[in-house]
């Protein structure tokens, strides 16, 4: 898996018209409806419903990324996890690049 | 023949016309890159919902929902025809209508009532035009459909095939819309958009039974790994209430934008077609005041020498 010997999972951030960030990521946190939820790799299987709310990404470079959505779901399964939202709102934060 | 000013002006008319013609080719190949470029970032998003549409078929034992139910007793079905804002665009519109009024045909005959959704200036003038009585309309970007458009005509149409049958709902919804195929061919399809054929995972078929436009390979993988274990927050049922409509919502902004760049195509074509023609016209003007001119010239040379010799010979 990752270069630095700790466990990551593949993330695609999805809105409805283009694609927002994608990577390998430590963890990742989503708004869930029934608040937040942290996801880490090897999590079980899992499709969750999103409520407006921050994305955060810890990505294995060390970077941290920001997201603010609105409604969508979040799926994971076979240690990739799909973040698909309806809205991409902006930056919640100062994250690094892409 | 006509006189070489008349000439003159039509060429001059011509060469402006094909000015516009060419440019306006030139502005729909530019808009082609572009609607590609929109068709291939939604497509993330349409797989990610497809995945998750998936996995609930896979492990949920049985769906329950108005999406996937059949109501046969319910005469009355929903046809949604997407067509283009503007015209200029060869046979275009005029193939969508054509298949649209053949379903509706086809419809009737059933002993259905096709209640008429239009998408697009073109289609919604000619249905006014005749007065067929339409349900809904939506009008412009049809060559740039965003998010927001396919939502408001996913709600739209949700909303009437949730109705139940006695307030005037629908037991299904048709789609006609055109494929982009390539730069030459476009093809009109009529999709059954609704109810929702689920079909699971392991039987390897495609989603839905019929003209199926977006080809899934992630299918073949899924069906290899059924997990029984599989979390739903915050419950199966409330999971899919909220992602099927997302999925039709995707389905159909799927066809808006195949129907956008099918569009921008066929207008390029006749854009080419009538440069073309343009520029065979001019050719064959530009050929007849030359002969024109010719034709003067000959004239007042014979008339020069006539007078000239008609002069000599009273000199003598």
């Amino acid at each position: 898996m990752a270069d630095t010997g700790k466990a990551s999972m593949q993330v695609n951030i999805v809105s409805a018209d283009r694609p927002i960030w994608s990577g390998q990521a430590r963890s990742v946190t989503v708004p869930g409806t029934k608040g937040s939820m942290g996801i880490m790799p090897d999590h079980e299987p899992v499709l969750a419903l999103l409520q407006e709310g921050n994305i955060r990404v810890q990505a294995t470079d060390g970077g941290r990324q920001s997201f603010h959505v609105d409604s969508g779901f979040a799926s994971f399964d076979s240690n990739k996890l799909t973040v698909a939202v309806d809205h991409y709102l902006e930056d919640a934060d100062q994250g690094q690049q892409s | 023949m006509a006189s070489q000013l008349a000439f003159k002006s039509r060429i001059a008319s011509t060469s402006a016309l094909e000015k516009i013609f060419n440019a306006q080719e030139m502005i729909a190949s530019s808009h082609i890159a572009k609607a590609r470029t929109v068709a291939l970032e939604a497509k993330p998003y349409s797989d990610a919902i497809f995945d998750a549409v998936q996995a609930l078929v896979a492990h949920t034992d049985d769906i329950r929902h108005p999406i996937v139910r059949k109501d046969e007793k319910n005469p009355r079905v929903a046809v949604l025809a997407l067509t283009a804002d503007r015209g200029m665009a060869g046979a275009y519109t005029s193939s969508v209508i054509r298949e649209t009024e053949s379903l509706l045909t086809r419809l009737d005959q059933q002993g259905r009532q096709p209640q008429l959704f239009v998408y697009g200036r073109r289609g919604v003038s000619y249905y006014r035009y005749r007065n067929r009585s339409i349900v809904k309309t939506w009008e412009g970007n049809s060559d740039r459909p965003g998010v927001d458009v396919a939502r408001e005509i996913s709600q739209a149409l949700l909303e009437t095939y949730m109705t139940p049958a006695a307030k005037g709902g629908v037991s299904e919804l048709y789609i006609v819309f055109t494929e982009f195929i390539n730069m030459v061919v476009q093809k009109v399809r009529v999709l059954r958009m609704l109810p929702l054929e689920l079909i699971r995972p392991d039987q390897e078929q495609p989603e839905e039974a019929i003209d199926a436009p977006v080809p899934n390979d992630e299918h073949g993988s899924q069906g290899d790994r059924y997990v029984g274990l599989y979390d739903f927050e915050p419950s199966p049922q409330e999971v899919l209430d909220a992602v099927l409509p997302k999925y039709i919502q995707s389905r159909i902004h799927e066809c808006l934008l195949t129907s956008a760049a099918s569009e921008t195509a066929s207008r390029q074509n006749a854009m080419h077609t009538a440069t073309d023609n343009a520029k065979g016209l001019i050719d064959d003007l530009t050929r007849r005041l030359n002969a024109s001119r010719q034709a003067a010239i000959t004239q007042e040379l014979t008339e020069i020498v006539g007078s000239a010799d008609a002069l000599n010979k009273e000199e003598e």
